[in-house]
């Protein structure tokens, strides 16, 4: 640690030499640290420039840099007279060089850093300061359609691992000059670049100071994916629920920038964390708004009655065919009796077994090469699930419930929402094999005593639920006309209320 | 411009905690007990009448907060009637806060025996409750309030769905005659109609914390108004269903009319399902308010933490609650809680607030 703090306050000296050293010390075990040093007739001085030969355009160097620097009097003639006056070097250099991004360092530290990351540094004789050049340039991944969140309708496009393409994505569709970036590096060892976004004149500055206070107490090595980040700030880490939102789509970030709300970009993964969030924003889908309203409104209802499936559906047949055969309606009383007939487990055990096949096939169907994936779809649910009701071991209505329940969680927007809903199904279910109907009335209570104690970056989880303003409901079971919903969501404080007039 | 919202309460969130915590066991009891005590099918006149009581007394309740707007009841008492005797007030407020807890773990714990799980004991089903609320308990009042707001609707609107399931076999002709025997049964019933709409004392604890404490006196107003809607509209589907000799003879009269609810052509017909989900949640916030406000009063009584005072209350109340042998015991010490009910929060406040007009007349500052 006293090493680095004593780095960052060495600061460089009017000789290329001895800043050639302090440099090389440093970096220069490396094999693919390029030192050029060579007399430049437009400046008139030795110069030197020094880069990463992987991090940076070789044509950029070759063409901008080295040889504007060496043959700069044929490009501009009435520079030498200008250094015959003895202007400021660094000025004359931004005349020279043709490259839009330049500025200029004092510290060791900062310039290891930049060369780190892929620009050039440029030392002239005498002069105790390090240009760094915009150089950088490495291979990034084409954008594509964004895997886990595909549309019907809307916009194809989503983010890649670039940081920097990322944002050129975000500013291609909001030119506002209140666009607001605050970057940090996070990662002791690895400084990678993180970036939070915010427009400034609606956002809530308390919020954004919130997300800057926690972002500045990540001390970690490194941070690969915005996962870290997100695990590392959310308000509750013993909470089944996500409470930062993550999305690969850029007209979701989009949207919920024009909301009032916060998006975090990270280097090094597609996945960018929007703050806050609450449950209801969790379950919508960007089609509801694309669609027109009645459609959004009917599938947004059908995706609630969803999730109270997905969480709901195994444990009240639990819990009925256990506890409470009495309130079963006599005719499918009788079809369950005889479907369970020769059936030797309880039917928790029923359940319990049919759940985890479930999550087994759908965790080796990730991990699989796509083709293979759908394969063990195909083996796992129809042979198995036809076999198991053969051998005498489940009951077909068991099977017909698990799956069910599978695909409602495989119809919730967000992924880690459904992953939410998984665990607490088998809360759920245990609770309902242990009390029956009530012990899933207490389970529920205990889940909702949760959530309304849950909070993202102070704004309460249940959004328009508890503490809201009833204009918050047009948004939420519903997806009214886009010409109704006049106003941000009332629950994130925004600035600036008023969306359209 | 605040980002943290959640440190006052909205009056909305007041009206919903206090109906909440109002509406509990007695709507699968009062018309059995209402028509007990009547004995004519007038049960419901006695109700409105016992609403326009209680409203007035919670109306006091308001103003007698108001004229304290930093301080809770906890707090109101030493300060009027000097350390002892506010002392005995506060205690005997816990008390009755604890045994409302208890009444309610205790009720539940009978109903979902009876009607859902007959083998487990009871004693398991009262535990398992009670450590529900303590967990919500725990996480301070806010949440608490926030619950009330999340499940209000929803179990109102369940409520309200079964009760209109109920009308058809509504028969009017059940509550004539009217007054038949005068107006001195109705008077005489007052007291037992009127017992489930107490509880409305809880603003006292509501008003030092509302984002816009003036609205107090409105809140009790209306919240009362959801109760006695409530508690009329039980009434008056059960005995129009049963009439009111019938009502007499069952335990839980509310759940038997629910369940005889058979729609012609319907594949379902177990609506009593709906109906106690939704009641075990109104005792469930009913339970959580006096295992709160109980703690909160024995934390500023004898200074403990209130976090050790969340499980001090825990045992007190199971104690309560399993006193009883027997389901005609617990029902008399539902009798025994209603009326430290009409003392503490009939009697007292309006002595309390007496004394509070008293001495601004002697020109004390108070």
């Amino acid at each position: 640690m006293s090493k680095q703090s004593q780095l960052s306050e060495q600061s460089f000296t009017g000789n290329l030499l001895s800043n050639r050293d302090m440099i090389m010390n440093r970096i220069g075990h490396n094999s693919d640290v390029v030192v050029r040093d060579f007399y430049s007739d437009a400046m008139g001085t030795q110069v030197m420039i020094i880069y990463i030969h992987c991090l940076v355009d070789k044509g950029t160097i070759n063409n901008q840099v080295i040889r504007a620097l060496q043959q700069g009097q044929a490009h501009t003639p009435h520079q030498s007279a200008a250094a015959d006056q003895g202007t400021n070097p660094k000025e004359r250099l931004q005349q020279i060089i043709q490259l839009g991004r330049m500025n200029a360092v004092r510290t060791l530290a900062e310039c290891i850093d930049e060369i780190l990351s892929g620009q050039t540094a440029l030392f002239t004789e005498g002069m105790e300061e390090a240009i760094l050049l915009g150089t950088c340039s490495w291979k990034t991944r084409s954008i594509e359609e964004p895997v886990t969140e595909s549309v019907v309708r809307g916009p194809r496009e989503g983010f890649v691992e670039d940081l920097e393409t990322n944002v050129s994505l975000l500013r291609r569709r909001i030119r506002n000059p209140d666009f607001s970036m605050i970057n940090y590096h996070i990662g002791r060892q690895t400084r990678r670049n993180l970036v939070i976004v915010y427009l400034s004149n609606i956002t809530n500055p308390l919020l954004v100071k919130e997300v800057q206070r926690r972002i500045e107490l990540i001390d970690i090595d490194d941070a690969p994916e915005s996962g870290f980040i997100e695990q590392l700030i959310e308000d509750n880490p013993w909470s089944p629920f996500p409470q930062i939102q993550n999305t690969e789509r850029i007209d979701k970030v989009i949207a919920s920038l024009l909301e009032g709300r916060v998006a975090i970009l990270l280097d090094g993964t597609p996945f960018v964390l929007l703050a806050p969030v609450t449950f209801p924003m969790l379950l919508q889908a960007p089609e509801d708004y694309y669609d027109r309203w009645f459609v959004g409104s009917l599938i947004r209802m059908l995706r609630y009655l969803l999730v109270i499936a997905g969480l709901f559906l195994p444990s009240l047949y639990i819990a009925l065919v256990s506890y409470h055969q009495g309130l079963i309606p006599s005719k499918l009383a009788i079809s369950i009796t005889s479907s369970r007939e020769g059936v030797p487990f309880p039917t928790i055990i029923e359940a319990l077994l049919m759940e985890i096949t479930i999550e087994v096939l759908r965790e080796a169907g990730i991990r699989l090469p796509k083709p293979i994936g759908q394969a063990v779809g195909i083996v796992g649910g129809l042979v198995i699930g036809q076999s198991a009701v053969q051998a005498g071991i489940v009951s077909p209505i068991m099977v017909i419930i698990v799956s069910f329940t599978a695909i409602s969680s495989f119809a919730i927007p967000s992924y880690s929402v459904a992953i939410a809903i998984r665990i607490l199904r088998f809360t759920m279910m245990v609770a309902a094999s242990v009390l029956g109907l009530y012990g899933m009335v207490l389970a529920l209570l205990l889940i909702c005593s949760h959530v309304v104690k849950l909070k993202s970056f102070g704004v309460n989880y249940m959004g328009a639920f508890v503490h809201s303003k009833s204009s918050d409901w047009k948004d939420t079971f519903l997806r009214l006309p886009i010409f109704m919903m006049k106003r941000r969501p009332h629950f994130l404080r925004a600035k600036n209320q008023k969306r359209q007039s | 411009m605040e980002l943290r919202q959640d440190e006052k309460i909205t009056t909305s969130q007041a009206v919903i905690g206090i109906a909440t915590f109002v509406l509990g066991s007695e709507i699968v009891i009062l018309p059995r007990v209402a028509s007990d005590a009547i004995g004519t099918p007038d049960a419901w006149i006695s109700i409105f009448l016992g609403g326009v009581i209680s409203t007035c007394l919670g109306v006091v309740c308001a103003k007698l907060s108001l004229r304290f707007p930093t301080s809770n009841y906890y707090e109101i008492s030493p300060k009027l009637v000097g350390k002892p005797i506010g002392f005995l007030v506060n205690l005997i407020y816990i008390f009755s806060l604890m045994m409302t807890g208890a009444y309610q773990v205790r009720i539940q714990a009978e109903v979902v025996r009876h009607y859902l799980l007959d083998d487990t004991p009871i004693a398991f089903t009262a535990i398992c409750f009670l450590a529900v609320s303590t967990y919500l308990v725990l996480g301070g009042m806010n949440p608490m309030f926030r619950l009330f707001e999340l499940l209000f609707p929803l179990s109102t609107f369940v409520f309200f769905l079964v009760m209109v399931l109920c009308l058809q076999d509504f028969q009017i002709e059940n509550f004539r005659p009217v007054l038949s025997e005068g107006v001195l049964p109705v008077l005489l019933g007052l007291k037992a109609a009127s017992l489930p709409l107490y509880g409305f004392e809880i603003i006292l604890f509501f008003t030092p914390i509302m984002n816009e404490p003036k609205k107090a006196v409105k809140a009790v107003v209306a919240s009362n108004s959801i109760t006695i809607l409530v508690y009329v509209t039980v009434l008056v589907i059960v005995i129009g269903n049963l009439s009111s000799e019938v009502v007499r003879t069952l335990t839980w009269p509310t759940i038997e009319v629910i369940r005889s609810i058979e729609i012609p052509g319907a594949f379902f017909s177990n609506f009593e399902l709906f109906f106690i989900v939704i009641w075990v949640i109104e005792m469930y916030t009913t339970l959580v308010v006096s295992h709160y406000f109980s703690s909160l009063g024995i934390s500023q009584l004898f200074s403990i933490k209130i976090k050790y005072c969340y499980f001090i209350v825990i045992p007190l109340i199971y104690w309560v609650a399993f006193y009883p042998k027997n389901i005609n015991g617990v029902f008399s010490l539902g009798d025994i809680n209603g009326y430290i009910a009409i003392f503490i929060s009939g009697i007292v406040p309006v002595l309390l607030l007496l004394i509070a007009k008293l001495k601004s007349w002697r020109g004390q500052n108070v």
